[in-house]
């Protein structure tokens, strides 16, 4: 390599001097030859030395000299030069046996706009490739690998209008492995899924048992003369199958075979069940008939294959109502054109906004960009006043909202156990903290008030609509909004976590609060996030939990798993111990550092707070501490020491690093996949659209939806 | 269409064809191998170690230095002083406060004394405390509700060739809870991360999933119902894998549903094979036992222990899991067994062990019951107890708000697969010391006892050792 670097730079040295357009290094008798090449492509000079190429330096002169020689009679000059001339001439013909003529290169148009290769997939995905590598491409998104999608638990129950039921708990769940549940790439129905989805069809028949209007389903007028005592006729059971599976379960036209098949499957039922005298008799065939309705394929599974125009470069569009599927589940919970079932009071607003998504297929204008933005606004956030007044008036789509809760995991804070919650904190004078504490983790035991999870999803909402610096302000907002302490004989105190004394009533004026700028900055600071991330003692390795919890979904950095010869325990609890002491005990060691140096200092920060979210007056007999030392973050800015959580926060809302790591976290779960190398233009056009917006989540949101990365597939490969 | 060999077969199977080879486990394992059932019954929100430590056992942990005195209920272990294990062979069980159907209860009624073991000091900590555990009870991992992380060992056991046999049902989960009308818990077992399989607490529909095949009724229609089912929807991914033929990236998760829909076709036509014997040992169901339509939560737990011992005896399953309150959803109301309106969290507010203690000991009665009634049937040259390891623990350790310090167990019966003598207990040292075992261990002794054994069950980052727990098998 050495030789090499000298060569070329020996050969640059030469070219501006020489009259040969090419030069090359060939060797003779062992030693390095360096060849000069006409423009005409003739060998024209081989020297044993670097120097000044001209085409008859070598062998021209010395003929002369051999014919000088020979006149003068000299034969010892003859002699000489002879050999030189002889030395010259074999020297010429090593270059000319060497030398390779170069293909002619043809001339190219010069294209207007050079293009983009995008990186090509290499397995890696999510958080095994780095912020840098994908953040990097200046070209066009491109379009998604075509997918068959299985229906998520919460949107099973959803569809069904069972939000809030024991339906919610069907067996759907997301393969194991996702981090989100909107990951879909393995879901599919084993044998155990299957065998409890079973037990849950019985939810399918809701609404449609029976005449009455208690269940809040609206039923079409094809209904009626399937719950009559008379048997229906196969024009009735056809009509009725037509509105169900294209309303209410499909949300498309059913395909023939698919209406056929469930046609003879129900008039089968039928004819079975020949007594119809009572409602229960009649009630079982509708829950046979819509049961089978839902074990279909197409009720289990939607196409987002790319069943629409297809392009010259061979990618395919989603289809209309493709495309009206993945934005309805994208950002509710429920199939385009669902607005017909009950919804809870936390889905917000009224559902009419899944009604247009339908409007949009039927009308054909679904693809066009103006009305996927309008789409994605619709069901983004919002203000109500008219929100149940224990809760703001901010709100945020189903799915936005749960991807918060997902990213935050805060969602098992109401099974989450904390001993002794207000232990190290200071709440002389209030009344039942801890029992307050506990009991406003869970809705069932806190009446109408709300919970310490909604309580963060409020503050977010707040931020989120407001949709500026979006990103920053969720680590730095001050904005909190508490519980009331006046709402239940449980709950007696439950602002004490956020260091209040004084009584909220149950308004929004009262309980929106701006807390102490030295305490609290931003959600990781919010007690729903201590919390979710804490070991269930104040004096447990809660800092690792955090700080593993920031490295992966803040920095989008890996940690290792614990390696199996690691016996990792905590030395014992002890009165004088603080949890950050018992840290430097127990991880302290330079064999451990090697992974708790990637989680530790990202958790230390939050020791000024308790386990459970309080802010500690005292720890262990020494004043609390926050301070650590940021290293391997991944940003020279945010490296260095932090004195708290509150100044760590402030460094997290200024890296570049962390916006880039929300960006992909968005991405992940609207996408329903981790990313992957493919979708670096895609990241990076959302990274430019969020900047170039003031830090508007919304118009990142959009831009992804209106993508080819959204609403684009690529060609299906061929059966192999 | 790809029709696979397992598809058409089943398309082809008949009832009496099913018969013949899909024997049930009970009658199909080879000649001198026994059979390996385990039932798991959970006891939610606390089991107080006192309740299950007999007077000799508790001598002996004060003759090795430790301080239990007569009214101690709290966390016992915090009393043990031993610092390797402690064997207390002819303990005299039944002297237990909530033993003592252990012993016979009547004049020709069976002893279990002998057939049982008491395991005092494992901890857990791993699973988390406070009023459950959720998942991490079974799963030796961190748990929090609705979000397992690993499979639990139920799954786990059912999934053993050896332990399944040919019997339907993998696992059997019943349960119940504090809400009679809520009819699945999800709580507290897993087929894997994210995965929770719930406990049926509905005993209606864990009758007619099970016995459905020959019950009269309601239960009968389900059963059957199900299998139209099955049939409609084979045909439905047919014609959906014939829409999507070229593209087999995106047949494949059409494909694993039709797996699915195999699977419980050939359970279905299993079932269907096993009439004889399931009308055999079907228990009285809904419209002939009062059980069904109580709406007593106890009433509901007799009914799960009556189909349990059914699966077994009819060869439904080998493994069945039992819970009563677990995944936190512990308040039960114990009027039916006298101790009046009052739920258990403020029983166990009220420190009122005596109540606590009844409820422990009726639901010792119910595992002693079942386990006398598998002693009393004879299988090989044995009988059913023999080749059924019966645990009877609780889903957050040792108390109402528990820190997990403490598991006790029951283990009853299993001779057949190594498990040692009986009228024993086996005290660890407490947690924290280095001969302290865990509930980690139980499990990988019963996956060696199943044949197919795991050394590290779980994943618990404070594991003290691998392995199973030689004190166990011997003695």
């Amino acid at each position: 390599m050495f030789r090499a670097l000298i060569f070329l730079a020996i050969v640059f040295a030469l070219i501006p001097r020489a009259d040969a357009q090419q030069i090359f290094e060939t060797t003779f008798k062992g030693r390095a030859l360096f060849c000069a090449v006409s423009d005409g492509g003739e060998v024209v000079s081989g020297r044993m030395r670097k120097g000044n190429f001209r085409r008859d330096v070598a062998l021209t002169r010395l003929r002369k000299k051999v014919r000088k020689a020979r006149k003068s009679g000299d034969s010892e000059l003859l002699k000489v030069v002879k050999r030189k001339a002889r030395t010259a001439k074999a020297r010429l013909a090593v270059c000319t046996r060497e030398f390779t003529p170069e293909e002619p290169i043809p001339e190219e148009p010069i294209p207007e706009e050079p293009p983009v290769v995008p990186p090509g997939s290499d397995g890696r995905r999510g958080n095994e490739i780095s912020s840098a590598e994908l953040f990097s491409c200046d070209g066009s998104p491109q379009p998604s690998e075509p997918r068959i999608r299985r229906i998520g638990q919460m949107e099973w129950a959803a569809t069904l209008g069972l939000r809030g039921t024991d339906a919610e708990f069907n067996p759907l769940v997301p393969d194991a492995g996702s981090q989100y549940s909107t990951f879909s790439d393995g879901a599919s129905l084993n044998d155990t899924v299957l065998s409890e989805y079973f037990n849950y069809l019985r939810h399918t028949r809701t609404g449609w048992i029976d005449g009455s209007s208690s269940s809040n389903v609206p039923r079409p007028p094809e209904h009626r003369c399937m719950i009559l005592p008379a048997p229906p006729s196969e024009t009735c059971i056809r009509a009725f199958l037509q509105v169900y599976l294209k309303n209410f379960v499909l949300f498309r036209e059913p395909k023939p075979g698919e209406l056929d098949r469930l046609a003879v499957f129900a008039s089968e039922a039928v004819a079975a069940n020949v007594d119809r005298s009572t409602q229960a008799a009649r009630s079982a065939v509708m829950e046979q008939i819509t049961s089978a309705a839902w074990v279909t394929s197409g009720a289990l599974f939607r196409s987002e294959i790319g069943q629409g125009e297809q392009l010259s470069s061979g990618e395919t569009l989603l289809a209309d109502e493709e495309l009206g599927k993945a934005i309805a589940y994208t950002f509710t919970n429920q199939g385009p054109g669902a607005p017909r079932l009950m919804q809870p009071a936390r889905v917000f607003p009224p559902l009419p906004r899944v009604q247009a998504i339908e409007d949009a297929v039927l009308d054909g204008t679904i693809s066009v960009p103006a009305t996927l933005d309008a789409l994605v606004a619709a069901n983004y956030s919002g203000i109500d006043e008219l929100r149940d007044p224990h809760y703001s008036e901010y709100w945020m789509g189903e799915k936005i909202e749960q991807f918060f809760i997902e990213w935050l995991g805060i969602s098992g804070l109401p099974t989450s156990f904390h001993d002794r919650p207000s232990a190290t904190a200071d709440v002389t004078g209030l009344v039942r903290v801890d029992e307050s504490y506990n009991h406003m983790k869970k809705k069932a035991y806190y009446g109408d008030g709300i919970t310490l999870g909604e309580q963060a999803i409020e503050m977010i909402a707040r931020i989120v609509d407001s949709d500026q610096d979006v990103i920053s302000s969720l680590f730095t907002s001050r904005q909190f909004y508490l519980p009331s302490n006046l709402e239940s004989q449980y709950v007696q105190s439950p602002q004490a976590v956020y260091g209040v004394r004084e009584d909220l009533p149950s308004n929004r004026e009262a309980l929106w609060n701006i807390l102490p700028a030295n305490e609290r900055a931003g959600i990781l600071t919010h007690p729903a996030w201590l919390a979710a991330h804490a070991d269930n003692f104040e004096n447990g390795p809660s800092a690792i939990l955090r700080g593993k919890w920031i490295r992966e979904n803040v920095l989008c950095g890996m940690v290792p798993d614990v390696p199996i010869t690691v016996d990792a325990s905590f030395p014992p609890s002890t009165s004088h111990l603080s949890a950050r002491e018992r840290l430097q005990l127990s991880t302290g060691s330079p064999s451990c550092q090697g992974c708790h140096s990637l989680m530790n200092p990202l958790g230390l920060p939050f020791e000024m707070y308790n386990h459970a979210g309080f802010v500690r007056a005292t720890d262990h007999g020494s004043a609390p501490s926050g301070e650590s030392t940021i290293v391997f973050s991944g940003d020279d800015n945010l490296n260095g020491p932090v004195v708290n959580a509150v100044e760590f926060s402030e460094r997290l809302a200024n890296s570049p690093v962390v916006e880039q790591c929300f960006i992909r976290q968005v991405f992940r779960y609207l996408m329903g996949r981790p990313e992957s190398n493919e979708d670096a233009c895609t990241l990076t056009m959302m990274q430019n659209v969020y900047e170039d917006s003031g830090g508007s989540m919304k118009s990142m949101v959009q831009a992804l939806v209106r993508s080819p990365t959204f609403t684009m597939r690529k060609e299906s490969p061929a059966e192999e | 269409m790809k029709g696979s060999t397992r598809r058409t077969f089943v398309k082809t199977l008949g009832i009496g064809a099913a018969s013949l080879l899909l024997n049930p486990a009970r009658f199909s394992y080879a000649a001198g191998q026994a059979p390996f059932r385990c039932l798991i019954m959970m006891e939610g929100n606390g089991l107080i170690p006192r309740f299950v430590a007999s007077n000799a056992t508790i001598a002996a942990i004060n003759a090795a230095g430790g301080n239990i005195g007569p009214n101690d209920y709290g966390d016992l272990n915090n009393r043990y002083a031993h610092n390797s294990v402690l064997q207390v062979p002819n303990a005299g069980l039944s002297s237990a406060s909530a033993l003592q159907s252990l012993a016979p209860q009547f004049s020709g009624d069976l002893s279990i004394e002998e057939d049982t073991r008491v395991v005092l000091g494992l901890s857990s900590k791993v699973a988390g405390g406070g009023h459950s555990s959720h998942f991490g009870a079974l799963t030796c991992s961190p748990g929090a509700a609705r979000v397992p992380s690993m499979p639990s060992v139920d799954h786990i056991l059912g999934r053993i060739p050896l332990v399944r046999g040919a019997s339907p049902f993998d696992v059997v989960r019943l349960g119940i809870q504090s809400s009679t009308t809520t009819p699945f818990n999800y709580s507290t077992c897993a087929s894997g991360d994210r995965a929770p399989v719930p406990l049926i607490c509905n005993p209606q529909i864990a009758y007619a999933n099970l016995f459905g095949s020959v019950a009269p009724g309601d239960s009968a229609n389900v059963f059957r119902n199900q299998g139209k089912l099955l049939d409609f929807v084979r045909a439905d991914v047919d014609a959906t894998l014939q829409e999507l033929n070229g593209k087999p990236q995106l047949q494949n998760k059409i494909e694993r549903y039709g797996e699915a829909v195999e699977t419980l076709t050939v359970r279905h036509q299993t079932i269907l094979g096993m009439e004889t014997q399931l009308r055999a040992v079907a228990p009285d169901g809904p419209g002939v036992s009062p059980l069904y339509a109580s709406t007593h939560s106890l009433d509901h737990l007799e009914a799960m222990f009556d189909l349990t011992k059914a699966a077994f005896l009819g060869g439904l399953t080998n493994v069945a899991v039992i819970g009563s309150g677990t995944g936190g959803a512990f308040n039960l109301n114990y009027d039916r067994i006298g101790l009046g309106q009052i739920g258990r969290h403020d029983i166990c507010h009220a420190n009122d062990y005596t109540a606590l203690n009844a409820i422990t000991s009726y639901q010792v009665g119910l595992v002693a019951k079942l386990a006398k009634d598998l002693k009393a049937t004879p299988e090989g040259s044995g009988n059913m107890l023999d080749n059924t390891v019966i645990i009877y623990m609780s889903d957050n350790g040792e108390k109402h708000h528990s820190n997990s310090n403490e598991w006790p167990m029951l283990i009853i019966g299993g001779s057949n697969h190594g498990f040692g003598s009986g009228n024993r207990s086996i005290v660890y040292p407490r947690v924290g010391k280095a001969n302290n075992r865990q509930v980690s261990n139980i499990f990988s002794t019963l996956t060696h006892a199943a044949g197919s054994g795991v050394d590290n069950f779980g994943n618990d980052i404070r594991r003290v050792a691998s392995g199973p727990l030689s004190d166990l098998w011997s003695a």
